[in-house]
């Protein structure tokens, strides 16, 4: 186990409410693994891995709970030891690679950062370094193109350079949040093929988040469902897709278009996400389920096991009441 | 044909410049939407998608070829007379947190398209508002707030209700659905599509996703570096898609079944490099098919059945092999 989160919840104290946007979560990250943690805009999913790498603002964020790192808890050390570590055993791709780069600044300046704050020494190796990286991310010409601008390059290509500036310090877990939302289908596949390729050479870990389980299904290992801050079904991917146990999960699913299926029928899970501000007691997802019941309120939404290594919170379907 | 097509864009060529250099976004294109139909056009980033759809609303001169609107060709109009067509035509823009103005309440963003038209009371502006808002899932209660107060998904369907409040004939969607989840985006597709048959609209529905655009359209144009390779009924280009390119966007979808993984059939070296292909089809420096001809000459939209309206420009295709 490389990392071991647990139970962190994190709250926004502002003027007009308490924002939870993220209860008393749990999950373990494994040598090598690729996890998707996949949920709606708004159900917390990037501040779980903001809280866990120490990058919101204190006050007004308020984290509790633990997130072990080599015996090391990212939640509870001094500013100095986290950043010892982030950025260089842990590193973050962002979601939008045109606005995650600094306008101003060629691309090699940026590519070298990470290896200067860590303590690099020598310009000109920490430059040759940036070249290979940016070969290894397959941009043309790397010599060249990494003394240009960050306009000077298409968001696929970008978004490639982002993924060479987050391994440049060999890094053990990378943290991708939507790394291919802002991109082109075909871009996409590229991007997840070429972090595919990289994960097995630098033997990686990787936490991807997205809000599409059609890229989970081909791309993680395991798989965190989120909901209103919450962890709704965590299972390996294989288990999530083939014995799905939370209708949550189901319509998640169901609502990716597809090639395949019929083309009258688009589902869509009806209403919205519930108001953050809001303090709810019960199943979250209670008011757009398609199987709510009366005791769905009345239940504590807790996780517990319904296979091996599959947890659900769904008081119907371990209640064997609802097979989906 | 001896019916004139709602919409008929006759060799459109459009390009922008800069100084001497000369960029053609979009060449020599072609194509008719009937009255009521949908026209899914599929494509990257680059290809010349959002100028055509831009061009065909005369946001940018056309070098030369047509659009004609029910007949009238308004790429020969003066600002003038294109007033009176405007209305007709509205578009839906990709990003709802750049498209919508801010500064302005959802009441004064749905009330300009009308109040430009015609002058109209107070009362009459709230009541119009409140219809739209009810027509698009919006809850009217909330025409005083400002867009910044709203989600993604809301907020498109605000950018909806404005396409809609001029009474257009022809919306041009681009990109609607991009920047939303994939749970919001199926609430948008289904309104867009109910929206569609109860006003009798035609549209243009823009995306670089193939899966997106099949909810939607009846027609599909896929385009590639500012031409139309492959066009034909929405239903038989899945079935049977002919060219190497839209091949390729099929395999690129991401599918919700572990068992099969969408990006490993990509080909990961091969980028588009617009410099390379000066001569010959445009896709040869990608395509997996390449023969010697496809570094000649540049293979003509031809039709492949004659039934179908299918049509492709390959010379895999065109040769019959």
């Amino acid at each position: 186990m490389i990392l071991d989160v647990r139970n962190i919840s994190t709250v926004f104290h502002l003027r007009r409410a308490d924002i939870h946007a993220v209860k008393d979560v749990s999950f373990q990250l494994f040598k090598g693994e690729t996890l998707g943690i996949v949920g709606e805009s708004g159900s917390g999913k990037t501040v779980l891995c903001q809280s866990i790498l120490g990058l919101l603002p204190k006050p007004p964020v308020k984290t509790s709970g633990h997130a072990y790192f080599d015996n090391t808890d990212l939640l509870d050390c001094d500013s100095k030891k986290l950043r010892q570590i982030r950025g260089n055993q842990i590193s973050m791709i962002f979601q939008d690679p045109s606005s995650a780069f600094n306008p101003y600044l060629r691309l090699s300046e940026q590519l070298i950062e990470p290896l200067i704050s860590h303590g690099y020494k020598s310009r000109k190796n920490a430059l040759e370094k940036a070249r290979i990286i940016l070969s290894e991310t397959k941009i043309p010409q790397p010599q060249k193109r990494m003394y240009q601008y960050p306009h000077e390059f298409s968001g696929g290509m970008l978004q490639r350079a982002m993924i060479g500036m987050a391994l440049i310090t060999n890094p053990r877990i990378v943290i991708a949040d939507e790394p291919t939302t802002a991109l082109d289908v075909t871009v996409q596949a590229r991007i997840l093929q070429l972090m595919k390729r990289l994960q097995n050479q630098y033997s990686l870990s990787i936490i991807f988040i997205t809000h599409n389980l059609g890229i989970v299904a081909g791309f993680c290992d395991r798989v965190v469902v989120m909901y209103a801050g919450v962890v709704l079904e965590t299972a390996s991917t294989a288990d999530l897709f083939n014995h799905t146990a939370h209708p949550y999960t189901k319509a998640l699913i169901k609502s990716v278009p597809s090639i395949d299926n019929s083309k009258d029928s688009l589902y869509m899970i009806p209403g919205m996400p519930p108001d953050p501000a809001a303090r709810l007691s019960g199943c979250p997802f209670e008011p757009r389920c398609r199987y709510r019941t009366d005791k769905c309120l009345k239940s504590e939404n807790r996780l517990r096991e319904t296979g091996k290594n599959h947890f659900t919170s769904c008081i119907r379907v371990l209640e064997s009441e609802l097979s989906l | 044909m001896i019916s004139t097509p709602f919409l008929h864009v006759k060799n459109l060529t459009v390009s922008y410049k800069k100084g001497k250099t000369v960029f053609t976004a979009v060449k020599n294109v072609s194509l008719t939407l009937e009255q009521g139909k949908t026209l899914g056009l599929v494509g990257e980033s680059g290809c010349g998608k959002t100028t055509l759809g831009r061009s065909i609303l005369q946001f940018h001169k056309n070098d030369s070829g047509q659009v004609l609107l029910q007949g009238n060709d308004l790429s020969a109009m003066n600002t003038a007379s294109l007033k009176r067509y405007r209305p007709l035509m509205q578009m839906i823009f990709q990003n709802p947190y750049r498209s919508l103005n801010p500064r302005m309440t959802v009441l004064d963003i749905l009330s300009e398209p009308f109040r430009i038209k015609e002058r109209i009371s107070q009362k009459d502006c709230i009541q119009k508002v409140s219809e739209l808002m009810l027509n698009t899932g919006l809850d009217p209660f909330m025409m005083r707030k400002f867009p910044h107060e709203f989600s993604g998904g809301q907020r498109q369907r605000i950018a909806i209700a404005r396409a809609l409040a001029a009474d257009p004939l022809l919306v041009i969607a681009d990109e609607p659905v991009s920047s939303l989840d994939v749970s919001v985006q199926a609430q948008i597709l289904n309104l867009l599509r109910e929206i569609h048959e109860k006003m009798n609209l035609s549209m243009i529905f823009i995306s670089h996703d193939l899966s997106v655009v099949r909810y939607i359209s009846d027609d599909i144009a896929v385009m590639y570096q500012g031409k139309i390779v492959e066009k034909g009924p929405c239903d038989r280009l899945f079935s049977n898609p002919l060219h190497p390119y839209t091949k390729t966007l099929l395999s690129a979808i991401p599918v919700a079944d572990p068992s099969k993984s969408f990006y490993t059939k990509i080909d990961i070296e091969n980028e588009f490099n617009p410099e390379e292909t000066k001569r010959g089809c445009l896709y040869s420096n990608r395509c997996p098919f390449i023969m010697d001809i496809c570094k000649e000459a540049e293979p003509a939209l031809e039709t492949v059945d004659n039934n179908s309206n299918h049509e492709c420009a390959c010379h895999l295709i065109n040769s019959g092999s």
